[in-house]
């Protein structure tokens, strides 16, 4: 198969089967080849047994039927990287399986290990160690221990918790309020047999999306990553994407802890996803207010009125969101309520300096610029896209942020409707 | 003027080379190319980190609060025409930022476009102290806020309780950010003394990597410089502790909102006083026996993952300054007790029977294997580079090392580090958890 000549930044698309797609980018910037392999699935009422199911196939292939004989493999293969994950996309939840390994050109003795590397990735998604057609009883009694671990542990890091429980109380009856990792409540009841069907029908159904980039050889590579992607009949239908919600009436939600800091988190809802005509616009004017050292929040919040050392924005433009996140003072939470929300009031009323909306034009264009040496983040982009079904690439995203005008911005702005108010505050 | 010729490191495994000239105010410059890429970055590091409390570079000693340096880190973005040194960057659309670690401080920013804008920035804004009453009592508050965040970090608390328990005089002990109490005591006079005495070029470095033109990026910093008249850099002598081999307190316990106990075993080093090549082999020759002892492939780690007592965030890493150096062992465990006498008995069991030279041979592998990782970061290359030159240790020596490493050095630092007289236990306990930890009975 000829291989379209593009720029060097670019990811090429291939498809190699059914809802499978294999995206390359040859570089060699980097010293590091990545392959990431993505199952795309819906955040449904099996989200606790399919955060599991990664963490159970990654601990044995059958060549590598432990987890130290695989980790030993790696090891052996100069420190090969590997992951096996869930994350969730607005309301669609992927199963990501994600390698990195030395470029084959940087090794002694004209040593390789693409093949290998590739061979052991095939295994781990095709052919995972299973014991009488099973996986082991203790493999499964163990992950899930872990498993509810890493759900119970959400309440170590207070910024990622408030952020947490701030959208459970926005989305509470939107799948998007799922948490990937599912809850400690469904973990109980998911059995060895109901992970063994949900492995035969994600590796034989999912849609699945390939990324590789780094050095290799551009003729036979796709040869080469098709046995990641095979499968013995059709896949699985990509579902619609779900209606975005309005907000109904804005909610207030304060909860205590034991801690120092208070957390405050503002959810708003923007109705502008990825691919929407006015997504770039929407990035700017979040840019506005929240990403950059001269942003609204920044320059009153933390440098006007002392209120916090951390303070910004964010879009999550997969489900049609924006947050502001601020770690406060314990005393003054409300003092900061007030000032996050008059620099929303300025923003949505068109109180934007030339100076603010030409450093976030600016910003946002050397971002992105400098993205293009980094194919991780640019496979990221990729795929969200893709997943919204938004027809854009990186050069067209670029050249639409670069058109964007003060009269879009102002226009987006009016999109942001707050939804909810939390507050982590602590006990005393 | 520059005082050196242009000098180029070349690494043929790593394909990297980078060239070095002195300036004439002693700043030391260092330019990495990368030819074809979008990003340039650039950092401006001082020798100047937490646990330079006292000093001198004349008759009288200063001693200064702790907590200073990350302090001056911050208030050096003010300045005197009113304008924030961030908001220029953000301007032009580059980023900027700095960072304060137990022994540097260090000042960068990443662009594409404007490199040179905004490399004047950096070496004005850094240079050009302006301090006052306001803006220090001002910067008070920020702080203050981000010593309430750290106090919230379960990760953050375990290793610095860690560090209190092994140390009973040396500064690293003490918190980077300094605590609400040690901040409230610094001035513009104090911030002065200690830019006055750190910041001079003498004591700096200057490290550029991204795509740009050799000649044209040093003669900029000559003219940059060179238009500063800056006085003789004055060697600075800095206070040392006498710092005792046992650990100040054998176990300590401190309790959090968290949901399962943290455990963090820390292994005094004895074995000090290393700088250069000799510095970069210990740390590697104890990375890779830590990685043999405790890492994923360990039979340690699969019995302790089996019997459900850590997760995969257990781990082990050395750490080393000049004057100090140790090992830490950590990770969450529902029973604290168990999981630090399975690492004792794991530590005395490879003592008795030794290491496994396929061990050694296959984390010698997987180590060369993180280097390369590490080395697609421009900005890991950069700060690792100047930290490590402050150190007389030339990063790009790296790999080298890695390759001449014996199994025999990985043996002899099993028996001289790891012992039984230089462990000191912290443990953090959910708020809920009634039960308390015994140390290991010997």
């Amino acid at each position: 198969m000829p291989t379209p000549s593009s720029p060097p930044y670019r990811f090429t698309h291939h498809e190699l089967g059914d809802n499978a797609t294999v995206h390359l980018f040859p570089t060699d910037k980097s010293k590091t080849n990545r392959l990431s392999i993505y199952w795309i699935g819906d955040l449904g009422d099996d989200v606790t047994a399919r955060a599991l199911l990664p963490s159970v196939m990654a601990r044995g292939t059958k060549s590598h039927p432990s987890l130290k004989s695989v980790t030993r493999h790696l090891e052996h293969l100069y420190g090969s990287g590997f992951s096996a994950d869930v994350t969730k996309v607005g309301e669609r939840h992927l199963m990501a399986f994600r390698f990195d390994f030395v470029g084959d050109r940087y090794l002694p003795d004209g040593e390789s290990v693409l093949g290998e590397v590739i061979h052991f990735a095939r295994e781990a998604l095709h052919d995972p160690f299973l014991e009488n057609g099973s996986f082991p009883e203790a493999t499964v009694s163990q992950e899930k221990v872990a498993l509810e671990r890493h759900i119970e542990g959400l309440i170590n890091e207070k910024a990622e918790y408030a952020s947490r429980r701030c959208v459970d109380i926005a989305c509470a009856d939107e799948a998007f309020h799922r948490y990937e990792y599912g809850t400690v409540e469904d973990l109980s009841n998911v059995t060895g047999d109901q992970l063994l069907s949900l492995w035969k029908e994600e590796h034989r159904r999912a849609p699945v999306h390939v990324y590789f980039s780094g050095s290799f050889d551009e003729g036979s590579v796709l040869d080469t990553l098709a046995p990641l992607v095979e499968r013995s009949g059709d896949s699985r239908p990509v579902t619609p994407l779900p209606q975005l919600r309005s907000v109904d009436k804005p909610k207030l939600v304060v909860e205590k802890m034991d801690i120092n800091q208070a957390h405050l988190i503002h959810a708003y809802r923007t109705g502008v996803r990825f691919g929407a005509d006015s997504s770039p616009a929407l990035s700017i004017a979040s840019g506005i207010l929240g990403s950059f050292p001269h942003s609204k929040l920044f320059q009153n919040v933390r440098e006007k009125h002392g209120l916090a050392y951390a303070i910004w924005s964010s879009l999550d433009r997969s489900h049609g969101m924006m947050f502001v996140t601020a770690g406060v003072p314990a005393d003054k939470w409300e003092k900061a309520r007030d000032v996050i929300q008059e620099q929303v009031a300025d923003l949505r009323a068109g109180k934007i300096t030339d100076n603010e909306l030409q450093a976030t034009k600016l910003s946002f264009d050397s971002h992105l610029r400098m993205m293009e040496d980094s194919p991780g983040p640019l496979a990221g982009n990729d795929l969200n896209w893709r997943l919204s079904g938004a027809e854009y690439d990186h050069d067209r995203y670029r050249a639409a942020i670069d058109a964007v005008t003060r009269e879009d911005v102002v226009a987006a702005a009016q999109c942001i409707e707050l939804d909810t108010v939390y507050a982590l505050v602590p006990t005393s | 003027m520059f005082s050196t010729p242009i000098r180029e490191r070349r690494n043929d495994t790593l394909r990297e080379v980078v060239l070095s000239r002195r300036h004439e105010t002693g700043l030391r410059v260092y330019y990495c190319p990368r030819p074809g890429f979008q990003k340039r970055y650039c950092c401006f590091a001082t020798d100047f980190g937490s646990t330079d409390t006292r000093f001198r570079t004349n008759q009288d000693w200063s001693s200064v609060p702790d907590g200073i340096a990350h302090f001056l880190e911050h208030l050096m973005f003010k300045q005197a025409n009113g304008v924030d040194a961030m908001d220029q960057f953000s301007a032009r659309g580059a980023s900027s930022n700095a960072y304060t670690s137990f022994d540097t401080t260090n000042y960068l920013y990443s662009c594409s476009d404007q490199f040179y804008e905004n490399l004047h920035t950096l070496v004005d804004f850094v240079q050009s102290p302006f301090f006052t009453d306001e803006n220090v009592a001002k910067e008070k508050d920020i702080i203050g806020e981000e010593i309430g965040r750290a106090d919230d970090s379960p990760g953050r608390q375990l290793y610095f309780n860690m560090l209190e328990a092994l140390y009973h005089e040396h500064p690293i002990q003490k918190r980077i950010l300094g605590t609400r109490d040690t901040i409230a005591t610094i001035t513009p006079n104090s911030l002065l003394d200690c830019h006055k005495t750190f910041y001079h070029p003498g004591n700096m470095i200057l490290f550029a990597i991204g795509d740009l033109d050799a000649d044209e990026y040093f003669s900029f910093v000559d003219k940059e410089l060179s238009e500063r008249g800056y006085e003789a850099f004055l060697p600075i002598e800095r206070g040392t502790v006498s710092e005792p081999t046992s650990v100040a307190t054998k176990q300590r316990e401190d309790r959090m909102e968290i949901s399962l106990p943290r455990v963090c075993i820390g292994f005094k080093d004895r074995d000090i006083g290393y700088s250069g090549r000799p510095m970069l082999v210990r740390e590697q020759v104890t990375g890779i026996l830590l990685e043999i002892l405790f890492g994923h492939a360990s039979p340690l780690f699969e019995s302790l993952y089996e019997a459900e007592l850590v997760d995969e965030g257990f781990s082990a890493m050395y750490s080393a300054s000049i004057d100090c150096g140790y090992s830490v062992i950590a990770g969450e465990t529902p029973d604290p007790n168990a999981l630090e006498t399975r690492i004792r008995e794991e530590i005395a069991r490879v003592r008795r029977v030794g290491i496994d030279r396929d061990d050694f041979e296959r984390q010698k592998r997987a180590t060369m294997g993180h280097v390369f990782r590490q080395f697609n970061s421009l900005e890991h290359i950069a700060n690792h580079f100047c930290s490590y030159e402050f150190a007389d240790i030339d990063l790009f020596d790296l790999i080298d090392v890695l390759h001449g490493i014996e199994f025999e050095q990985v043996e002899a630092r099993l028996h001289d580090h790891l012992s039984e007289d230089s462990v000191a236990l912290s443990v953090l306990r959910p708020n809920s958890d009634d039960s308390s930890v015994e140390m290991g009975a010997q």
